[in-house]
């Protein structure tokens, strides 16, 4: 099996929703700012023009953008004077607010104006524009993806439905983007080629209801025919699923993930740097820590499950993997009482069908302790306790999980010996579900779960990352999260859709269509992009990288400072400084993408899709509708 | 009557400029103008005289490098003053996969009129321009004139005050163009008010209270039609049941110099090809199957009921057989 999530960048949560919006506020501030100066100048070069909003809202948002402006230049004196200043950061702030607000003033004054019946219509218009031109048609080359793909897909029965997920996700997304970006494009500037526009514009309709109206219309079409698509896909990906590959994908997991801390972490050579390596020979530990869990407490075991990389350095034994040791603490777990887990532990396996009366007679014959008595009756109340609750079970699993549970009852300790693993094979744990419950005596302060795993296997490596290891809380349904998956193709096709026609409203069709997939395609590549920006990336800028190659000096040595050297990385200074001043430009497209939960079986979560999707896509294109406004308000229509 | 002016426009000029803000041509230069509720008003010039860019400042379309323009008392760039306005364009540019009635149920929802409102202000227009049989078919099949119906249909569907016409009997059959200023002048009477650019000058003519003629961007000329064209110079009469003959033209001539004129022309009045045109397709409507006859070698022109020859180039289909 190889269910595998990799997730580099860890998902924003609502915890981290006031610094998202703090950062939003900063970065968006900025361009609001050099936005309202470029209007300003633009109007002020520029006669013949239309006023953008009332006469008191244009004077209001003139005053807010000079106040604004101040602030921020004071906020750039206080940084030139100490950079480490809270002042800075409050006086910063407050500019960022004031510029925004500025130049939000004459859309909200617009908001007042716009009617609901009139965005409707040009939406309809839209997507009745569609249709009669036989757009759709397009999308009937999906039907090659659906009748000859798995001629070409290699067939490897538990790979069977990942194969076919992440084929029919990109087969979809390019055909949806491209077209939504095509039709959103040349939308606006076909209406002012053929004067249609002239027919719109004198009636009462305010130009942003344009711009709404166009976005609307596109995002309802493209959503009915993404549905259908994925619908249709979900038919393909579905039908005759192989039982390995139900096993492996045809769910979707809710996982718990904890925090992955590595003691004295290997390095095993791998430039990828996602996992880190424990050995038996260091003895060094991966600690899981949980720090929040669902009510686990009525269950009689909670699935942990896994999947971890091996780098041998000795071939081991032909067939079988290396064995690790999987430790879970609770708070209620004391290690001073170790000593007497094991013993109990091996008395229990030895007696788990032992009586109270054996017990007492045991103890009199051994004279053990009387806490030793007590305890060891608890024991043995809570497996016959269990035995009654889960009768239904198979004996012998029955009895290990029957062990385990009283044992984490009494202790507040699971502990499972040489357990195998596998490279990239997800396997699991049966944690005892008593481990779970609550008796009152946690600290309150402690984290609820440590998973500790140790390596057994000497000579060998094992790679932990912190999704390696998941508590398993639920198993949903997988046609619920194949759609759940689509949303994030469909917030992609909003953007496209959003973007293309913010650009559509001052660049021509083809123009504004290729700026489109250019930021898009950009998005691809953010973090690359933002490497490079940041100046992180190895190898330098594009001036230094082609001196590298000139030169044949590999990325790692440093470069004899001459002065083309240094004229080379001065530019690349200048380069970087600009493409930093473009980095929130570009769409972060890579976190839409969701096929990797669906492919892997695992549940999308709501909140997750709120809050690391849609929430920074809307702050995303917030930035673009207002420049829509401001273009097609500017602009003279029959120029 | 400073109430009673509807579109006012002062000192408004238009240049256009490239890219860089170079300046390209002066479209319109300090044009002052007064356009009254309830008048026909033409404007009248040579291509790029100015008058389609003059509509276009008084739409918002385009924006004033100088001046202004007041569309009921209202800047021109205001959005809320089209409520009052119905714009018929050059070309119908609507949209052609739309049909009759959903392109007036677009419009009427651009209007924000309320969806019975605007069932019974299409219907009520599509009868209007005689497209009741062609509602149904997208308006791609239609004819220029048809076309041009619709347009002149959405442009009346908010019931306008000021109906702003670009070429309003462009692309119009004799029929239609004499439909379309019979309509401009049921618009005046019901109190609307009407501006039109035409290049036709006949229909200007036909319809327009007042007028203004542009050249190269600048007003030339503006007053009443029939103040303008009247020729103070010379006197016309017409007089019935008379035959001409040379003694008459001489009487005549001999009165016209006692009061110091000269007689310049005396004649019969032909009538207009529009009025022929007319006449002729309504008697075609009536007599169906009537059909032109070419006169016979030494005969008058004729038709086989023996009706007055000239307009009703008709005989009944199967006349030569029955006679």
């Amino acid at each position: 099996m190889f269910a595998v999530l990799v997730i580099e960048r860890e998902p924003l949560t609502w915890a981290q929703l006031p610094g998202m919006v703090q950062l939003w506020i900063e970065g968006t501030g900025v361009y609001a700012m050099a936005g309202l100066v470029l209007v300003v100048l633009f109007r002020a070069l520029r006669p013949a023009n239309a006023p953008l909003c009332s006469a008191p809202i244009w004077k209001a948002t003139l005053f807010l953008g000079s106040v604004s402006l101040l602030l921020l230049a004071a906020a750039g004196v206080l940084y030139a004077a100490d950079s480490t200043s809270e002042n800075r950061s409050w006086v910063f702030r407050s500019g960022c607010i004031g510029a925004i607000t500025a130049v939000l003033l004459p859309i909200l004054e617009n908001l007042f104006s716009l009617r609901w019946r009139r965005i409707w219509a040009l939406a309809i218009i839209s997507f009745k524009e569609a249709i009669r031109r036989k757009v759709l048609w397009v999308f009937s080359a999906l039907a090659l993806v659906f009748l000859f793909a798995s001629w070409y897909l290699p067939y490897t029965p538990q790979y069977q439905l990942r194969s076919y997920v992440n084929t029919v996700y990109r087969a979809m997304t390019p055909l949806l983007i491209v077209v939504a970006g095509l039709l959103a494009a040349f939308s606006i500037p076909a209406d002012l080629r053929h004067q249609t526009m002239h027919t719109i514009v004198t009636k009462p309709v305010e130009r942003f209801e344009i711009v709404l109206g166009r976005c609307l219309g596109y995002i309802l079409l493209m959503t009915l025919v993404q549905f259908v698509i994925t619908a249709f896909s979900l038919v393909y990906v579905a039908r005759g699923v192989d039982p390995a590959a139900a096993e492996e994908s045809y769910k979707a997991r809710v996982p718990v993930f904890g925090e992955l801390t590595v003691e004295r972490a290997k390095s095993v050579g791998r430039e990828w740097g996602y996992r880190k390596y424990i050995t038996a020979e260091t003895g060094n530990r991966a600690f899981w820590v949980f720090h929040e869990l669902p009510d686990f407490s009525k269950r009689n075991s909670v699935r942990c499950e896994f999947e971890f990389d091996i780098f041998r350095t000795t071939k081991g034994v032909q067939g079988r993997g290396i064995y690790c040791t999987f430790v879970f603490e609770t708070p209620r777990w004391n290690s001073k009482r170790l000593n007497d887990y094991n013993i109990d532990r091996e008395w229990l396996s030895a007696n788990l069908s032992a009586r109270e009366a054996d017990v007492r007679a045991q103890s009199e014959r051994e004279r053990w302790f009387p806490e030793t008595l007590q305890r060891r009756l608890r024991l043995i109340q809570t497996i016959q306790a269990f035995r009654a609750q889960t009768e239904k079970r198979e004996t012998s699993d029955r009895d290990q999980l029957a062990l385990a549970n009283a044992l984490a009852d009494e202790y507040g300790r699971y502990e499972l010996r040489s357990k195998e693993v596998r490279d990239y094979h997800t396997l699991f744990i049966d944690a005892p579900g008593r481990l779970f419950a609550k008796k009152g005596d946690e600290t309150s302060d402690r984290p609820p779960l440590f998973v500790i795993v140790r390596c057994e296997s000497p000579t060998q490596y094992l790679g932990v990352a912190e999704h390696d290891l998941y508590l398993l809380a639920d198993e949903r349904s997988f046609e619920v999260n194949f759609f759940k998956g689509a949303i994030g193709l469909w917030l992609r096709i909003c953007l496209v859709i959003t973007v293309a026609i913010a650009l559509s409203t001052y660049l021509t069709g083809v123009i504004s269509f290729l700026v489109t997939m250019m930021l898009y395609l950009a998005g691809l590549t953010a973090n690359f992009i933002q490497s490079v920006a940041e100046g992180t990336i190895q190898g330098g800028g594009p001036l230094e990288s082609a001196l590298r190659l000139a030169k044949q000096v590999n990325p790692l040595v440093p470069l004899d400072q001459t002065p083309t050297t240094r004229l080379f990385l001065g530019v690349d200074e200048v380069f970087r400084f600009v493409m930093r001043l473009f980095l929130n430009v570009i769409p972060d497209v890579e976190r839409h993408d969701l096929t990797n939960y669906v492919a892997n079986g695992f549940d999308i979560p709501v909140g997750q899709l709120v809050v690391d999707n849609v929430m920074p896509l809307v702050g995303y294109l917030i930035g673009w509708m207002v420049v829509g406004f401001y273009l097609l308000k500017s602009r003279e229509i029959a120029a | 009557m400073a109430n009673d002016v509807i579109v006012e426009t002062r000192n408004l000029t238009k240049i256009y400029r490239d890219f860089w803000g170079r300046q390209k041509k002066v479209a319109l230069r300090a044009l002052n103008l007064e356009i009254y509720r309830g008048e026909i008003f033409g404007l009248l010039g040579p291509n790029g005289s100015g008058k389609t860019t003059t509509i276009k400042l008084l739409l918002g379309l385009l924006f004033p490098n100088e001046g202004e323009a007041l569309v009921f008392g209202e800047p021109a760039t205001q959005v809320k003053k089209n409520e009052r306005i119905g714009y018929l364009p050059e070309e119908s540019y609507l949209y052609r996969f739309l049909n009759a009635e959903e392109t007036l149920d677009f419009y009427g929802r651009l209007f924000d009129l309320p969806a019975d409102q605007r069932r019974q202000r299409a219907q009520k227009l599509i009868d209007m321009v005689g497209l009741s049989q062609d509602k149904r078919r997208i308006l791609k099949e239609y004819s220029k004139g048809m076309r041009q119906r619709i347009g002149l249909a959405q442009a009346l569907i908010n019931d306008p005050d000021l109906v702003i016409l670009d070429e309003p009997t462009s692309g119009l059959d004799p029929i239609g163009t004499r439909w379309m200023k019979d309509l401009i002048l049921d618009l005046r009477k019901e109190g609307k008010t009407v501006i039109m650019c035409s290049h036709r000058l006949e229909d200007v003519q036909d319809v327009c209270d007042r007028i203004a003629i542009l050249n190269e961007g600048e007003l030339q000329e503006l007053g009443k039609v029939d103040v303008l064209l009247e020729d103070a110079n010379r006197v016309e009469m017409r007089a019935s049941g008379l035959r001409l003959n040379d003694e008459l033209r001489r009487d005549l001539d001999e009165v016209l110099q006692r009061y110091g004129g000269k007689l310049e022309f005396i004649g019969h009045p032909t009538t207009t090809l529009e009025d022929l045109f007319l006449r002729i397709v309504k008697e075609s409507k009536e007599h169906p199957g009537r059909r032109y006859l070419p006169p016979k070698e030494g005969e008058d022109k004729k038709t086989d009921d023996g009706e007055k020859p000239i307009g009703s180039p008709f005989a009944k289909e199967g006349a030569d057989a029955e006679g």
